[in-house]
């Protein structure tokens, strides 16, 4: 069986003053239906814009992707595909939901408007079978009174029902996957826990496969099924989140694990991953997370590759053999 | 050894925890920061990064722009100044034998309906515009400043009312209103500039109430107030230097609008009266004889175009440079 | 735990949390905010009256005798004084010259005797036709040329509106209107130099006549305009729910049309909102130019011939039409932005 969504070699370059300049290298992941893919890092690891780049939303005269890269969504690849073409599967078969949702709607038009937008490009409904259709998914992420919620503007609901909102527009046409880039960051405490139940509920409901963006491991832990951890534009590390947390495999993914607080824990005693990511141009060579690694050593000058060190897990540290990292269990 | 041997890791972790888990984790918190992680700048800076660059380039282009507008105006000036030493003619001196001749080597932009030298009318028409402007420049500053002052200083009910007249004048047209004052008090250049001044004050005042207000709500000036410090030596000290630089931008466009509403009127024949000349008057004389020579408006055309330009762009350039409007891209 | 109870649940919690409470109905909230503009406007009116009348008192040294003519007898002064209601005091005058001009009697003319407001209804439509015309051109040539540089940013096209607008807004409107004459009006015999024909006459004439004032008038509109436009554009076609709108699956041209148009709309009225003002104030001049019967040149003879009551009812009657311009644009802003309306 095809996956839902697969992504393979994926390579974005941007134009900037500094020339092309490449963004992520080789980034591979696949979620199936029905699963949730977490993907973590931290901002400036390449996370949003591989995902943008699969949704064909990257500006096309600044930015390009390298040849050898494929993006197959239910089997048929993406890559190649004129904008057009793009156009009809994007909303329709792929869809993706932001981290703002104060200003990822539009001011100006009402939310039912938004909502049915997409159902009447991609379904070709009438005005009345779109606002009908809004009403039963504006139900369905549990927005209350929707049928008076489709005449309201984005500014007169909560951040949390504007988040619902865009669930609701993003899952209108019953795609197959749902790409979700931070989707609770900007929200309350308590509303994110609402807003991650709902996709898990709707993931359980349509089978959907999702793609989950965060920096925020509690997150993974709670809601992903696998988990690929990047770094500096590039994977260095995949498994099953049991297996990711139990066994990280990567030094990175071990900083990432000691710096996340929780139940219990001595909050004195809470690791940081000194340092930031490297701008896309100053992308050390060799191991890229070298020059913050605790463990680094002479090996590391060399690039490491992406290798299976279990069944389904793969990192790309040159000592992994060597170290014992510490996971939580 | 292999780590993912789960009865190995499992008793590995187990036997460790208390004692490595600390330790580890002050791996983590005590990491020296390397310089190539803190040199580095996040992802989404460096995508923005190129358009700074791009906009300080741009800037500096429009910066250059102004100051070859400045030349331009110094040139101006100096001319109006030395105007009888490089006139070619009496701007006065009529010749009814060579009336609407074209440019040649003796009358270098040919003449007018009278026989009158254009060139040399031009230079002298130039101090008659500049003088204007600066007369209605004075005028409005003198006005607008004070009002500002006392509308900023005062609040209440002076502030609604100063505030109420200068959304009135501003909302009428500006033209017409100097037409009616000029239709009260009469005729003439001095007049006509008054008028100008007069209405083109509701900029100052604006400008410089905002500014008061601004600085009123620092913390220091309100406890300046309630400590009885004079109104006066706190305007001295805080007010005038805070307006300093906004004013000198308004200074700029207004007079390139005070110089467009001199050569307005005068070309109506509300400003100058012969045989004094401006470029608007001289403009309206060239246009009754467009039948016959229509090379003799565009001098005084385009004197005006240009000297417009120039205050305006160095407008531009001073709020550039200055920084205190957000700058558009 | 199954969809629905999740669904029931998050939404207690969120509901309270969400302000739907505060949304009063939307037909209640227009109706407010168009209350308010209106209170303003009359505001507005107020004072412009107040400055149309006050313009008598600006008048140096005894009114009636100035403006009575030349060398004027005792009882020509005395006419012009009761004409004017001169004898009577200030506000005293001020309240009955505002009474009767809200009844549509502006007084009559000082110079001709005719009724100040047949005076102003006969030339208005002149002077609203060139505005109109002029608004008409400026959009569209802003409209393309904004947005085409706004699309394509920092291309030739793009640096050839900055060059271009910054020529236009400072090039005056009556040496375009010269130029135009010398080289459109004098060459063709489809746009003529001078006159005017309305609409009601002939639609063809009509437009033949505005055109070239109305592009002299609207050209440096045009140009601020479609800087506007640019920078506006620019803004939205960055923002998060642009993206939001192409992740739907939204084509290009219809995010355009569509979800930029409308938000970038909102800074393009107020300019001309605000312009709205100078492109009357402008049309004195290029009716002069172009030899058309219009308010401006009921103005400048009445100013040369200091006929007061005319004057005075010239700046009421703009000043109502301006502010009332405004007023609409104002109310607009609550299509553009559904936020103000609150």
């Amino acid at each position: 069986m095809n996956a839902a969504l697969e992504v393979a070699n994926l390579s974005v370059s941007f134009l900037t003053d500094k020339g092309w300049v490449q963004a992520t290298q080789d980034v591979s992941f696949s979620v199936d239906a029905g699963k949730i893919l977490g993907i973590v890092g931290e901002s400036g690891s390449g996370k949003t814009v591989s995902c943008l780049a699969a949704m064909g939303l990257l500006e096309r005269e600044s930015s390009r992707l390298a040849a050898g890269g494929s993006i197959r969504l239910g089997g048929h690849e993406l890559l190649g595909l004129s904008s057009r073409e793009f156009q009809k599967v994007r909303g329709d078969q792929i869809a993706m939901i932001f981290q703002e949702p104060m200003t990822s709607l539009n001011p100006a038009f009402t939310i039912g408007n938004q909502v049915a937008e997409g159902l009447r490009r991609h379904r070709g409904l009438t005005r009345k079978k779109a606002q009908q259709r809004t009403i039963e998914l504006l139900e369905m992420v549990g927005i209350s009174d929707p049928k008076a919620t489709v005449y309201y503007y984005p500014h007169a609901l909560s951040g949390g029902m504007r988040q619902r909102a865009m669930i609701a527009m993003a899952l209108a046409c019953e795609p197959q996957v749902l790409v979700a880039d931070e989707p609770t960051t900007a929200l309350d405490v308590t509303v994110q826990a609402q807003i991650l139940d709902l996709i898990r509920s709707m993931r359980d409901e349509l089978g959907i496969a999702v793609v989950l963006i965060t920096h925020d491991l509690g997150v993974i832990a709670e809601m992903c099924d696998e988990v690929a951890v990047m770094y500096a534009g590039q994977v260095v590390e995949q498994a099953s989140v049991d297996e990711l947390f139990e066994h990280p495999s990567h030094p990175y993914t071990e900083g990432l694990l000691a710096s996340m607080p929780r139940l219990g824990s001595n909050r004195q005693a809470l690791g940081v991953v000194p340092g930031r990511v490297p701008a896309p141009w100053a992308f050390p060579e060799g191991c890229r997370f070298a020059p913050r690694c605790p463990y680094r050593g002479e090996i590391c000058s060399n690039p490491p590759e992406l290798q299976p060190i279990a069944d389904g897990h793969t990192s790309a540290c040159n000592r992994v053999a060597e170290l014992h990292l510490e996971g939580i269990r | 050894m292999n780590q993912h041997d789960p009865t190995a890791t499992t008793s590995d972790t187990q036997g460790q925890k208390p004692a490595t888990t600390p330790q580890k984790w002050a791996v983590w918190s005590a990491q020296p920061t390397s310089p190539a992680a803190t040199e580095t700048t996040n992802q989404t800076t460096a995508h923005y990064a190129g358009s700074a660059v791009r906009q300080t380039l741009r800037r500096f282009m429009r910066m250059r722009a102004s100051v070859v507008c400045c030349v331009l105006l110094l040139l101006l000036t100096t001319v109006s100044v030395a105007a009888p030493l490089l006139a070619t003619h009496d701007p006065d001196a009529t010749d009814l034998s060579s009336s609407l001749v074209s440019p040649s080597g003796d009358h270098w932009l040919g003449t007018d309906q009278i026989g009158r030298d254009t060139y040399s009318r031009l230079i002298y028409a130039g101090r008659v515009s500049l003088l204007a402007a600066v007369e209605a420049l004075v005028v409005s500053v003198g006005i607008g400043l004070p009002l500002g002052l006392v509308a900023g200083f005062a609040r209440g009910k002076t502030d609604a009312i100063i505030s109420a007249v200068t959304d009135a004048v501003m909302a009428m047209p500006g033209l017409l209103l100097a037409i009616a004052i000029i239709g009260a008090i009469g005729p003439g250049l001095t007049n006509a500039m008054i008028a100008v001044g007069v209405l083109l004050s509701p900029r100052f005042v604006r400008l410089v109430r905002a500014s008061v207000i601004s600085v009123r709500e620092n913390a220091y000036i309100e406890a300046a107030i309630t400590s009885g410090t004079s109104p006066v030596r706190i305007m001295g000290r805080h007010v005038i230097p805070n307006i300093l630089p906004p004013l000198l931008v308004q200074a700029a466009f207004t007079t390139g609008f005070a110089m467009l509403a001199e050569a307005s009127l005068s070309f109506l024949g509300l400003g100058v009266q012969p045989p004094q000349a401006s470029w608007g008057s001289m403009l309206n004389s060239a246009y009754q004889t467009i039948n016959q020579s229509s090379f003799q408006p565009i001098p005084p055309g385009i004197a005006i175009a240009v000297a417009v330009l120039a205050f305006n762009v160095i407008g531009d350039g001073l709020r550039a440079s200055i920084g205190r409007e957000e700058y558009r891209s | 735990m199954t969809n629905n109870t999740a669904a029931t649940r998050t939404t207690a919690t969120d509901g309270g949390i969400g302000n739907e409470a505060e949304v009063v109905s939307p037909l209640r909230t227009i109706a407010r905010m168009v209350a308010r503009r209106l209170a303003r406007s009359v505001v507005l009116l107020f004072i412009v009256s107040i400055a149309a009348f006050g313009l008598i008192w600006l008048v140096p040294g005894n009114p009636a005798s100035t403006l009575a003519g030349e060398f004027p007898s005792q009882e020509e002064i005395a006419a012009v004084e009761s004409a004017l209601g001169l004898d009577a005091p200030p506000h005293r005058q001020y309240i009955d010259w505002l009474g009767s001009a809200l009844t549509g009697d502006l007084g009559e003319s000082l110079r001709s005797g005719r009724s100040v407001s047949s005076e102003i209804t006969a030339r208005l439509p002149v002077t609203l036709s060139i505005t109109f015309f002029a608004v008409v051109f400026a959009l569209l040539v802003a409209v393309p040329v904004g947005t085409l540089a706004a699309v394509r940013r920092g291309s030739l096209s793009d640096r050839l509106l900055t060059v271009g607008s910054t020529l236009g807004v400072a090039t005056p409107s009556f040496f375009v209107a010269i130029l135009l004459v010398i080289f459109v009006a004098l060459n063709s015999d489809f746009f003529p130099a001078t006159g005017y024909v309305g609409p009601s006459e002939s639609i063809y004439d009509w437009v033949r006549h505005n055109t070239l004032p109305g592009i002299a008038l609207g050209l440096a509109l045009a140009a601020e305009l479609a800087r506007q436009i640019r920078s506006a554009l620019i803004d939205v076609l960055r923002s998060d729910y642009v993206r939001t709108a192409r992740a739907k699956g939204i084509p290009e041209r219809i995010v355009l049309t569509k979800h930029a148009y409308k938000n970038s709309a909102l800074p393009v009225v107020t300019i001309l909102g605000a312009q709205i003002a100078t492109l009357v104030g402008g049309t004195v001049i290029i009716e002069s130019i172009f030899a058309m019967p219009g308010i401006g040149g009921l103005a400048i003879s009445s100013v040369l011939s200091q006929d007061i009551p005319v004057i005075q009812g010239i700046v009421l009657v703009v000043g109502a039409l301006v502010v009332a311009v405004n007023t609409l644009v104002d109310i607009s802003y609550g299509f553009f932005d559904p936020r103000t309306r609150q």
